[in-house]
């Protein structure tokens, strides 16, 4: 398991999870309210003891005029903040006031849309793309698109760097009972962390711990990185390009469906390294 | 009903499902994971009127919540009230989307059984998608150990799912 089977494995698990009814806002209100009284009341005992604490204290003090501190904090039982202090709004935070990296509507969801139309019309006729396949209890499609945010980036961190998957399930045109596979494309756009590797295959190793030997292959005078399927690896090839304006474009396949559904997979890859490789090369996957 | 019940309340309502998820990644059951996110929006209400922006809001509160977990399980607290919390929930969740019943109650069974520290990390970086220095300042630790902490988790679940079930325990990406 890698990082990537883990985070897939967490949202397929909770996807199928049978959660209880959604929490009572009014209950969870009144819950705090009681605690913001009990509080309320806790510090001004608090502050009546601090006085009796203070003059004690300082009648102590007066009995160690060599000035070493006294542990007053212990004498007073401390108050249990379970360390929250006041938040670091320095943080990074989502853009647009999305609750989670993914834009699901927005200029940037359609840049992704626009991925997964490449992709698609990319594709050679010897392969039909299956749009309705879906993952087991989720349901959600396997073909389709994501826009994420990844990070801010430039001068005062006020540029916004987005990375753009697209997903294709896959089977061959001549046998569409023979199982499925799929293909994936994800750009990244410059001034994603992400992607800041200049040698192509450092850059597709690092596609989903791909972890499988890298070879570069020169297409149409281009250096492409393409990886074959290692010990632990899911995808069978990963294939990177990177321009010079450090947009960096994956194309990655496997000859598995990436679904529960009884369709059964490939039995070879749907397309050679060299067809990943030219891929790659698509200018139109370059999302500006 | 004031400004800032009205708000929490709507707030609540906004994000409690969301948070309860994380919570139950981190301790494996439901109605703990309820408690966790009834702490975490407490302290929330009480720190309102210091946090105006929504991001600030959602980073605290699961700063909190995550915080909160951790405390109870070196407290012990959380060993003793889980009387219920290997039952339920793993049998209802006998489902993986896309590897078998038994992959997804072995993933969840294997992440119960790694260590609080080490699970509070693979959730916070994975399932939260947070960075390595977010995920630095929810646990109020180095990046260093951020990093060691998500590797040895992942190495533990490794053993974990080698050692129960999965041989072809292989995910694919389906977000």
């Amino acid at each position: 398991m890698n990082e990537q089977e883990l985070r897939d494995g967490l949202r397929d698990t909770m996807a199928a999870s049978s959660p209880p009814p959604s929490m009572n806002p009014t209950e969870a209100l009144d819950t705090a309210k009681r605690a913001h009284k009990r509080r309320r009341a806790t510090w001004a005992g608090l502050g009546a003891g601090a006085t009796v604490v203070a003059l004690a204290a300082g009648t102590v003090f007066a009995l160690t005029p060599s000035g070493e501190s006294l542990p007053i904090d212990a004498a007073t039982g401390g108050v249990p903040t379970h360390g929250n202090g006041p938040v670091d709004t320095t943080k990074t935070t989502w853009p647009n006031n999305q609750p989670d990296r993914t834009q699901h509507n927005g200029p940037q969801a359609d840049k992704a849309a626009g991925v997964l139309a490449t992709l698609k019309a990319a594709l050679p006729d010897t392969l039909k793309v299956d749009e309705n396949l879906t993952h087991q209890g989720s349901g959600n499609k396997v073909t389709m698109s994501q826009a994420q945010f990844a990070n801010y980036y430039g001068p005062g961190n006020q540029q916004q760097a987005w990375e753009y998957a697209a997903v294709v399930s896959l089977t061959r045109a001549a046998a569409p009972n023979g199982g499925h596979g799929h293909v994936i494309v994800q750009v990244n756009p410059p001034g994603n962390e992400g992607s800041s590797s200049t040698d192509v295959c450092t850059l597709a190793s690092a596609f989903w711990s791909s972890e499988g030997p890298c070879q570069t292959r020169v297409v149409q005078g281009k250096t492409v990185g393409v990886t074959t399927k290692g010990e632990r690896a899911s995808l069978d090839n990963v294939a990177a390009y990177r321009y010079e304006d450090g947009t960096v474009v994956w194309v990655a396949q496997s000859k598995d469906a990436s679904s529960s559904q009884s369709t059964g997979s490939m039995s070879q890859p749907p397309l050679t390294a060299d067809q990943l490789a030219q891929l790659a090369l698509n200018p139109a996957f370059k999302v500006k | 009903m004031t400004d800032r019940d009205t708000a929490f309340a709507d707030y609540f309502a906004a994000r409690s499902d969301a948070m309860r998820r994380t919570a139950y990644l981190l301790c494996g059951d439901w109605h703990r994971a309820e408690d966790l996110v009834q702490v975490a929006f407490t302290k929330l209400y009480l720190a309102w009127k210091r946090i105006a922006q929504r991001e600030a809001m959602d980073a605290y509160a699961r700063q909190t919540l995550v915080r909160t977990f951790l405390s109870e399980r070196r407290l012990g607290w959380f060993r003793k009230e889980n009387v219920a919390g290997e039952h339920a929930d793993t049998v209802l969740n006998t489902a993986i989307p896309g590897h078998g019943p038994e992959d997804r109650m072995v993933l969840q069974e294997a992440l119960k059984r790694v260590p609080p520290g080490q699970r509070a990390v693979l959730v916070l970086r994975y399932w939260e998608d947070m960075s390595v220095d977010q995920t630095a300042q929810v646990l109020k630790c180095s990046t260093g150990t951020v990093k060691s902490q998500a590797a040895r988790g992942l190495q533990t679940l490794r053993d974990l799912l080698t050692d129960q079930m999965t041989p072809t325990f292989d995910r694919k990406r389906t977000r």
